[in-house]
């Protein structure tokens, strides 16, 4: 591919055929075996954190599996919370990760170092968003849904920029190579 | 520029999902406007990068790229209503994506991203 192909430099290229394929495995591992197990496996995991933090800090709670560990209630007695495969943040990870692995010219250990750093920040987010939509859902009934379907996931994208911003802060104006 | 996008847009996003999520409650035909009210918002955030984008060049590509992406997102959505029952999972997933990319500063951020902020590599291997 030449250098300025559509006005774009090589690295640019590299990013968005890695995104494309990125984008394409997304797809097709949604597809697959392993997809049901590791998803499942995610969804009990930020379950059973946010009920111990809600066991410690708030009130006592049950959780019970309603569907081969593809979806948790963590439930008080009065009111409950269901936590399904798509509350997980498994997408949000994937596309954060995809992103930093997207991109050209940074370091690998840089690369590595946000990727796991970022993937555990956005799995903490989503503990939280869920301890607090659970006491929400007993305090403030009214707020549940705002929260629950906007605030929140407005607030997780800006996580996921300012990461990224972060990741990309201190190569903006030094070109580096692949390493 | 990126901080002033990402509130303007996330406040257009949230103001949008907000109102189509009434309008889907409290108005017969709901879905419809609701789409309807999403595209709006789509053409509104273009409109907010592009007003935010400095370099002439820049602002035209990001009106571009984000027309193309606005017209796929119609044609899925056409194909997807069109289709008999049952319809496609994979048409949905990518009615969902392109909805979320255009409506989230996810495009604007990702077009800031890939234009301004990637590193130039002179050397790749």
């Amino acid at each position: 591919m030449n250098q300025n192909t559509f006005g774009l430099d090589r690295g640019q290229w590299t990013f968005l055929f890695r995104s494309v394929l990125f984008i394409a495995l997304y797809i097709s591992i949604q597809y697959s075996p392993l997809f049901d197990l590791s998803n499942a496996k995610l969804t009990e995991l930020i379950s059973h954190s946010s009920r111990w933090i809600l066991n410690n800090v708030y009130q006592e709670n049950k959780i019970i599996d309603f569907w081969n560990g593809r979806r948790w209630v963590v439930s008080n007695g009065h009111s409950s919370l269901h936590i399904g495969s798509i509350c997980n943040g498994y997408g949000l990870i994937f596309l954060y990760v995809g992103f930093i692995c997207s991109t050209v010219g940074v370091p690998l250990l840089r690369k590595l170092f946000f990727a796991v750093i970022g993937s555990i920040s956005i799995f903490i987010f989503n503990v939280i968003r869920i301890i607090l939509l659970f006491v929400m859902k007993n305090q403030l009934p009214g707020l549940f849904d705002l929260f629950h379907h906007y605030i929140f996931q407005v607030a997780v994208y800006v996580l996921i920029f300012t990461l990224w911003y972060y990741y990309l802060k201190v190569y903006t104006n030094s070109p580096v190579s692949e390493s | 520029m990126l901080f002033k996008g990402v509130l303007l847009i996330s406040l257009s996003f949230l103001i949008s999902k907000s109102i189509g999520n009434l309008l889907s409650i409290f108005v017969e035909n709901g879905d419809w406007l609701r789409r309807f009210l999403y595209e709006l918002t789509v053409w509104l955030n273009l409109y907010i990068g592009y007003r935010l984008i400095h370099q002439k060049s820049l602002q035209k590509r990001f009106l571009k790229v984000g027309f193309v992406l606005d017209a796929f997102l119609l044609m899925v959505a056409l194909v997807f209503n069109l289709l008999p029952a049952p319809r496609p999972i994979i048409l949905h997933q990518f009615q969902l994506m392109f909805r979320e990319l255009l409506l989230s500063p996810l495009y604007f951020v990702g077009f800031y991203f890939f234009m301004i902020k990637l590193p130039k590599s002179n050397s790749l291997s």
